[in-house]
């Protein structure tokens, strides 16, 4: 049962790529949906057996590699953190397996498709279910591949090269990172693996140390630096966001697994894995409650600008992951999986939907080309309204649950940089409420602006497609109070050892703190939404005010010219190695070597020929001197 | 059945039949028909493969130090040929590549098939003699007797007439290494009066004496690797090689120098080497991520893996001067893995440069509508390149990281700066040339790998994911010979 969730989807993955020929393409579907579906069904009874049952079980499949004091075995953990983000994974590959079905019909590659998309799953779900830090790592790479492969589905694209090639150097920084921190903890703690991780902590948070550069570092705080960077990349915060939006090139249920549900999560899930390396790097946390917030404010007004239905909801995402990054920095670790575990859900729904819009209008993505939709497609209407609630915080849906505790935690610090995350989130919710009315508004509401090929040809979509939605709309809507108590109830006990629980946090305060301030940014965001909806016109007013100043909106269209910056940087290097290439390469090693030597000689030969004379005398004079220099130096 | 025949076969016989089976098909290559003798040569190959199978299959783990030892008396003096860990790999690894080799040319170099298949037989008897020599004579001979067929190979079969100045590049920079290894194995042999590897392992010398022995050894085996001052003529002879000259050059003749690292200097010279170490590492360094930065702007395909090779190489020697048996367990693997993931690169390019004639990468485009399958086993094999978890590098890899911090933080970082210009040459390679919108010009050569290259590539293929995915079988036998060192 163990083994079976994380090997059903390399099984579907290796039949669909060997016997994908004889099975077709509807069969391959096939294979690879009921495959993950057995998969989900696994994961929910896993669900029941290890969280709500309390039993951790550990798996020790074989011994990869031993050498010496470093012993990599395969091997599987399931604690009750595993098992919720199992659940999470199978569930929404589920329904992007199920949606693709219908989503790339007429597409010649669905096969491929279906096996790419299986193969993630089995590389999420090893990062998952790993029980020490390489296998984790195994997972980390595969998924980062996987993604190449998805984003440059349709490789005939040159902006989908670009990206996937775009995806693969950024995350191959943060692997780095992740690859380095690994290589201090194996030689700090002699270990990698999580059941023996913790033993030593508290000594050699204390008294290990060491000088980099002439300047004193704790190794936790460079290792756990290290773990954040590795983080860093893979969800897309503020130093390595850039791959995100680009990776909307893929196709949607690629976009929706993979950059809503689990790739991006997969870097939070180390954070939390690692909790307790974090607790004891309090530094390390400072950085990441400064990075977050400052993510989690860059990000929304980034998407506010934006004029692609995807890339609005990517830069929501990168948003989000900032609050659960947020979370992670005032050590309430399982308000931040309680975070991911919703965000999962209405994410996905969020990018499904925008995928059945986009379907339904002969693949227009461009925001500003749709409009009138309310009436002519009610379940993709509907379904992104609730996404979108549920991602603003309305109250009792899911996000509400798991957004507003941040906020109340945040509050609830007692150092200086506490006020800031508070005051900036809020102010990102306002951001959030504005951008998703944004997208409602012109989606829905408003006049239709598009071509007429696409509001002819509008049709509803078929059951495949609409049976996710519906599913992602339930869960959307129950999962934040389902769980609420489980998961960030005061004093649960669900999570058992696999998440540290900071007993010097405040959850008490949080929990009844002053009404004012729980309730400024439920105020803040039904006060945008009443704003935008009553004088929307007004704002409207407003915004293009704003855009009409044509540094302004460059500079916010351009994503704050970070993209420009790295071009820059890379173009830089590109030049360097030029001259590395001509300068040394081509040059001074060259003269040092053949083609110097080649010079030499050539100048000798004019001397040599003029020693030549046919004279004897000359031959009798140079014999002598050189009688009377070898004497010489046999003499010394 | 496998047992008696090894069982009756001793090592030395073994090797009498080797030498002897060679002579008989040189002998025989004037009257033989074209295809008897391809047929044979093939066949000869491949049972050498069988026999290093039988070899690697009968060695014992639990036993340090060398078995299969044999004994040749020539000139009244005897040198002895032995393998251990170190070299099975080595061995199994040239009995690998030399058949793919063979059967690459098969249909090629009509005119002088003959002298190409005598070439590459004698390319690896020499090798094979060379990584089983337990002494420093034989060591030296093999070293330097590897060029000769080297040189026939490039000059005579290259493609484009740069070839004479490629070929005189190789031979000119390795001899003068080599002539520096002879100074230093004449001070050795006045000083020890053996010269036999395993008695002068015990060398005890002055210091300004070992200090001196170190650098000259040094110099010879880094133009060998090639490290970063010497490594001009890679690139050159890579690219103006045959297909087959550049798989051997990059999956055994590079080896020779690693090899010589592990079994020449650091037992010969340990103080010298502990002291020297950090000049060393700062030379790698420079290696690594100087050549990794050179590839971006390359614009020939074969170029671009020969300096990934140098950057590969160097980054294995970091492992090595570690000076840890975690670490040169990583530098052994990590030569063996670069030894299949090359020399499957190599034949990847040699199958398009068969097709299109050209190795400009301006000119490819879009390989993957009409080569799907190439396109996915070349994918595999960059997977190997940047040291994707499943192949074989990654193990190697990790097994060198883990060290690396125990030698300085600043040195991790900078090797992380050449892995990472890694990853991006080899995607930003695989991807200009699969992906993309495609030339009419293609359409001409619409043929997928045809079944020869298909049974070239995957021997390799499977190697990379056998280290890859299970390499306990390999560092079974690599651990014990490294704690020897």
């Amino acid at each position: 049962m163990y083994l079976l969730v994380t090997i059903i989807p390399l099984f579907s993955f290796f039949i669909i790529l060997f016997f994908g020929r004889y099975l077709g393409s509807l069969g391959s579907c096939i294979v690879a949906t009921f495959n993950m579906g057995i998969s989900a069904i696994i994961s929910l009874y896993l669900f029941y057996e290890i969280l709500l049952c309390n039993s951790t079980t550990n798996l020790h499949l074989y011994n990869w590699c031993s050498v010496d004091l470093l012993n990599i075995n395969l091997s599987l953990l399931f604690d009750p953190l595993t098992s919720c983000m199992v659940l999470l994974v199978s569930l929404v590959s589920f329904c992007a397996h199920f949606y693709s079905i219908e989503y790339m019909l007429g597409d010649p590659h669905r096969p491929r498709f279906m096996a790419f998309l299986s193969f993630f799953t089995f590389c999420m779900n090893l990062l998952i279910t790993s029980g020490n830090l390489i296998q984790l790592f195994v997972g980390w790479e595969g998924v980062g591949i996987c993604s190449y492969l998805l984003i440059n589905f349709w490789y005939s694209r040159v902006q989908a090269n670009k990206s996937a090639m775009k995806a693969v150097v950024i995350n191959k920084i943060s692997d780095l990172g992740f690859l380095m921190a690994i290589a201090i903890i194996f030689h700090s703690f002699k270990t990698i693996e999580f059941n023996t991780l913790s033993s030593p902590l508290s000594y050699i948070s204390r008294y290990d140390e060491m000088f980099i550069l002439n300047s004193h570092i704790y190794v936790i705080t460079l290792i756990c630096s290290l773990l954040f960077l590795g983080a860093l990349g893979k969800s897309a915060q503020l130093g390595l966001h850039v791959w995100l939006p680009d990776a909307m090139e893929g196709p949607t249920p690629v976009s929706s697994l993979i950059h809503a549900a689990t790739m991006v999560t997969a870097g939070v899930f180390l954070t939390i894995r690692c909790s307790f390396l974090f607790e004891f790097a309090s530094t390390v946390l400072l950085s990441i409650i400064l990075i977050s917030s400052i993510t989690i404010f860059i990000a929304s007004t980034i998407g506010l600008f934006q004029n692609d239905i995807k890339k609005i909801v990517a830069y929501s995402t990168c948003s989000q992951l900032g609050y659960m990054f947020l979370s992670v920095g005032i050590s309430g670790y399982q308000i931040a999986m309680f975070h991911l575990f919703n965000h999962g859900f209405f994410k996905a729904l969020l990018f499904l939907t925008s995928g059945s819009i986009i379907h339904s209008l002969q693949n227009e993505q461009d925001l500003r080309k749709m409009g009138g939709l309310y009436k002519l497609l009610p379940v993709s209407y509907l379904s992104f309204l609730i996404g979108s609630l549920s991602l603003i915080g309305f109250p009792f849906l899911s996000g509400f649950y798991s957004k507003e505790p941040i906020l109340e935690l945040s509050s609830e610090l007692v150092f200086g940089i506490n006020q800031f995350s508070y005051w900036v989130s809020s102010f990102a919710v306002i951001l959030s409420c504005l951008y998703s009315i944004k997208v409602i508004f012109i989606t829905f509401y408003s006049q239709f602006n598009g071509f007429k090929n696409s509001i002819v040809n509008i049709h509803y979509n078929s059951i495949y497609i609409t049976i996710p939605l519906c599913f992602l709309i339930v869960l959307s809507i129950i999962t934040g109070f389902l769980f609420k108590e489980l998961f960030i109830g005061v004093g649960t006990d669900s999570w058992q050892s696999s998440i540290y629980y900071n007993i010097y946090n405040n959850y008490f305060d949080a929990e009844f703190q002053s009404q004012l301030l729980k309730v400024i940014p439920l105020i803040m965001s039904i006060y945008t939404g009443y704003i935008s909806l009553i004088w929307l016109y007004k704002l409207y007013e407003i915004y293009y005010f704003l855009v009409s100043f044509p540094n302004f909106s460059r500079f916010l269209n351009l994503r704050y010219y970070y993209d420009s910056v790295i071009n820059v940087a890379a173009l830089y290097t590109l030049h360097y190695s030029y001259i590395n290439l001509t300068i040394f390469d081509k040059g001074s090693i060259e003269i040092i070597g053949p083609y110097g030597i080649k010079m030499l000689l050539l100048m000798f030969k004019g001397f040599a020929r003029t020693l030549d004379t046919q004279l004897l005398y000359h031959y009798l004079g140079i014999f002598a001197i050189s009688v009377a220099l070898v004497v010489a130096v046999i003499n010394l | 059945m496998i047992k008696f025949i090894l069982g009756y076969l001793s090592f030395e016989v073994f090797l009498c039949i080797i030498l002897l089976f060679f002579f008989f098909i040189a002998i025989c290559s004037k009257f033989l028909s074209l295809v008897l003798f391809k047929q044979l040569s093939l066949i000869y190959s491949l049972v050498l493969f069988f026999y290093c199978t039988n070899i690697w299959l009968f060695f014992d783990n639990t036993q340090l130090g060398y078995q299969f030892l044999a004994t040749l008396n020539c000139f009244n003096y005897p040198f002895t040929l032995a393998i251990d860990g170190i070299s099975l790999f080595f061995i199994y690894l040239t009995s690998l590549l030399i058949p793919l080799c063979v059967l690459y040319g098969w249909n090629s170099h009509n005119s002088s098939i003959k002298e190409f298949i005598m070439l590459l037989l004698s390319i690896e008897l020499i090798i094979i003699l060379f990584f089983l020599s337990n002494d420093i004579i034989l060591f030296y001979i093999f070293f330097e007797t590897i060029l000769i067929p080297m040189f026939f190979f490039i000059g005579l079969y290259g493609s484009r007439s740069r070839k004479i100045h490629a070929s005189y590049l190789l031979f000119m920079y390795t001899l003068l290494g080599s002539l520096l290894m002879l100074i230093s194995i004449i001070i050795i042999y006045f000083n020890v009066g053996s010269t036999n590897i395993c008695y002068i392992s015990g060398l005890e010398l002055n210091v300004e004496r070992e200090n001196l022995i170190c650098i000259l050894l040094f110099i010879s085996f880094a133009v060998k690797i090639p490290m970063f001052p010497f490594h001009i003529w890679l690139p050159e002879a890579h690219v103006e090689a045959p297909t087959e000259g550049s798989v051997i050059l990059a999956g055994l003749l590079l080896k020779l120098g690693g090899y010589g690292f592990i079994r020449v200097l650091i037992p010969f010279c340990n103080y010298s080497v502990i002291y020297y170490t950090p000049l060393i590492v700062t030379i790698i360094l420079i290696g690594v991520v100087y050549t990794s930065l050179v590839t971006l702007r390359q614009i020939d395909l074969k170029r671009i893996i020969a300096y990934s090779s140098i950057s590969h190489m160097n980054f294995s020697l970091l492992g090595l001067f570690t000076l840890n048996s975690i670490g040169i367990s990583g530098f052994v693997l990590l030569m063996v893995s670069h030894g299949v993931v090359s020399a499957g690169l190599f034949f990847m390019i040699g199958f398009i440069y068969d097709r299109y004639k050209t190795r400009v990468v301006k000119y490819y485009n879009g390989i993957v509508y009409f080569m799907p399958l190439y396109t996915s086993i070349f994918f595999i094999f960059i997977l190997g390149n940047i040291s994707f978890p499943g192949t074989s590098s990654f193990i190697a890899e990790i097994l060198v990281f883990m060290k690396i911090f125990s030698t300085s933080f600043f040195v991790l970082v900078i090797s992380c700066i050449g892995l990472f210009l890694c990853t991006v040459f080899s995607i930003m390679l695989y991807n200009k040339i699969s992906f993309g919108s495609t030339n009419k010009q293609f359409f001409i050569n619409l043929i997928d790998l045809n079944r020869l290259e298909i049974s070239l590539v995957i021997p390799l293929v499977f190697f990379m994911l056998m280290i890859g995915l299970t390499p306990n079988f390999f560092l079974d036998c690599i651990l014990p010979s490294v704690l020897y060192v």
